[in-house]
């Protein structure tokens, strides 16, 4: 991911100037790192919409493995969709926030500590990370359990095979079971969100994102490709698209934006998570004391709003 | 030598592993839940060692079958399936386990009967509901009331819908069961390495003319294919289904 790397070359450069300033003789090793961290601090401060996409697909930047550990107790992962196959994008199962009883559903980029991207195709679903999203979000309506979804991914997989198999039927199943489901949902949108593969998982009665997230119809090369021939717009098309947590959450269509620290969530992780944490334990013991058909009625209305404010 | 094995595997206190073919101390491998130490290969085991190995000692209690009370036909469904109320690590739930060793854990009219009572019982009593399977199908003996307990049980299921329910498919579960009731199921486990499918291999390979791979119809491809959701160790069972019964 040779493109994703501008931030850690920062980062680096930056420590290793430290460092080696710091072995100078009769040098003020505090003020040098203090004079480091607001150096870094001008350079990431109004970061630009196409470096908040760099963000969100940086390679060290915490994925669903690293929320579900920290967030939850007891995570059962269930696997397969019931129909022909057991999708690595996406990852399911049962598991207790606190005392409540939850179903978590997420888009699976890699594995916590290894990198292999490839084997979870990045994140992107097949229809049969589809199917295993229905039925899992069938399981949580049938006990009544709320469900937490975790959305990163570039969008659903563009492959000959995924629409043979009915990519669209499969995505538009799940976009339908979320806007009908008898239990409470909350969305939380950590990374990248393209397209309707993450629309699959991207909506609830409540919404958490991350500043960095970038939520949108399109990837920004997709778009610049699409309007101005090649991806060389991208950062123009990301100041079009408008899909960062900020962006979101001034357009109402997220509840809540967790802030990220200072060159994006990977250099405090543990803060990140902490807050998503906080967050939708508040936001689920808000929606179980909800009855349900009042919650269906709030939910229908906020979908029926889902049009630009002036 | 050989000769000393041969008499020490024929009175049982030594037992060769199918799987790996080592020669274990039938004491060391009953201690170890019956699962090869060496390979993991799980032997099958029988219902009442099932019921032990899971349920909290000295709670399960037989549910017994009140029709067909006076002939011997009651009594042998209750051969097939051990049905009764028990707590695993604390939680109530009704369990039940089928016998393979008893003609192929076979489902005729009396088994069917066996499970819808097992379901509305878990239903009544607003429990969950846990079937350990092991069966060779439907009763073909029976001809086409063998068959319909296929539908028999599944309707059942679909008017106990509301009840928890877990499948744990062991090695084999084949035909009319794993394509009825057991399938339908909440959540599907299995243990490692069985059987699990609708038609047997031999009888594909034979009207087929093929060859089927070694690891056809195994737990863990059926994994991959998307149709379990767990393999559990049997030295997990116990934990993994107090759980299952702790978030229903
Ligand atoms: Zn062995």
């Amino acid at each position: 991911m040779k493109k994703n790397d501008r931030f850690n070359d920062i980062d680096n450069a930056l420590k290793e100037l430290q460092e080696s300033i710091s072995q100078l003789e009769g040098v003020d090793k505090d003020e040098i790192a203090r004079k480091v961290k607001q150096f870094r601090e001008e350079i990431y401060t109004g970061i630009s919409r196409w470096s908040s996409v760099e963000l969100a697909r940086h390679v060290d930047r915490p994925v669903l493995d690293d929320y579900i550990s920290a967030i939850f107790t007891d995570f059962i992962e269930l696997h397969g969709d019931r129909v022909y196959e057991d999708d690595q994008a996406v990852k399911g199962g049962l598991a207790f926030l606190d005392d409540i009883p939850v179903v978590v559903i997420g888009h699976r980029k890699r594995s916590s500590h290894l990198k292999d991207y490839i084997r979870h195709h990045y994140g992107m679903a097949n229809p049969s990370g589809h199917y295993k999203t229905m039925r899992l979000l069938r399981l949580a309506e049938k006990f009544r359990r709320p469900v937490i979804t975790f959305v990163d991914t570039p969008g659903a997989y563009p492959l000959p095979e995924a629409e043979y198999k009915g990519q669209a039927y499969s995505i538009a199943q799940c976009i339908a079971a979320i806007a009908g489901i008898r239990t409470p949902v909350v969305a939380c949108i950590i990374g990248e969100a393209g397209s309707g593969g993450a629309l699959a998982l991207g909506f609830g009665d409540r919404i958490i994102m991350l500043e960095n997230a970038f939520y949108s119809s399109i990837s920004p090369e997709g778009y610049s490709s699409i309007i101005y021939g090649d991806i060389n717009n991208r950062e123009l098309a990301a100041d079009t698209l408008k899909g960062t947590g900020k962006d979101l959450f001034r357009e109402g269509i997220v509840n809540h934006l967790v802030t990220e620290p200072t060159g994006g969530a990977h250099n405090d992780p543990e803060t990140v998570i902490k807050e998503v944490s906080r967050m939708i334990r508040h936001y689920v013991r808000e929606l179980v004391d909800m009855d349900l058909d009042e919650l269906l009625r709030i939910r229908a209305e906020k979908i029926d709003r889902l049009i630009p404010l002036g | 030598m050989s000769e000393v094995l041969d008499v020490a595997k024929k009175d049982g206190r030594w037992t060769e592993c199918p799987s790996c073919s080592e020669i274990i101390i039938t004491k060391k491998l009953q201690e170890n839940m019956w699962v090869c130490p060496h390979c993991e290969f799980h032997f099958r085991i029988g219902a009442k060692q099932r019921i032990d190995l899971v349920c909290d000692e000295g709670s399960f209690t037989a549910i017994h079958l009140e029709e067909h009370d006076a002939d011997d036909l009651g009594a042998e469904a209750e051969e097939v399936l051990w049905g009764g109320t028990a707590t695993i690590g604390g939680s109530q739930c009704v369990l039940g386990v089928m016998e393979f060793s008893y003609k192929g854990g076979s489902m005729g009219v009396l088994l069917g009967q066996y499970i819808i009572l097992l379901m509305k019982k878990a239903q009544q009593s607003a429990c969950p509901l846990i079937v350990i399977c092991a069966s060779g199908g439907v009763r073909i003996q029976e001809g086409i009331w063998g068959l319909l307990q296929m539908l028999r049980t599944s309707n059942a299921r679909n008017a106990t819908r509301d009840v928890p329910m877990i499948t744990v498919f062991t090695d084999p579960t084949t035909g009319g069961v794993s394509a009825s009731f057991a399938s339908l199921a909440d959540i599907l486990l299995a243990e490692p390495g069985a059987r699990i499918g609708f038609a047997g291999p031999r009888v594909i390979e034979s009207t087929m003319k093929c060859t089927l791979p070694p690891d056809f119809q195994d737990s863990e491809k059926l994994l991959a294919n998307g149709f379990l959701d767990r393999i559990v160790h049997r030295h997990d069972l116990k934990n993994s289904l107090s759980l299952f019964l702790r978030w229903f």
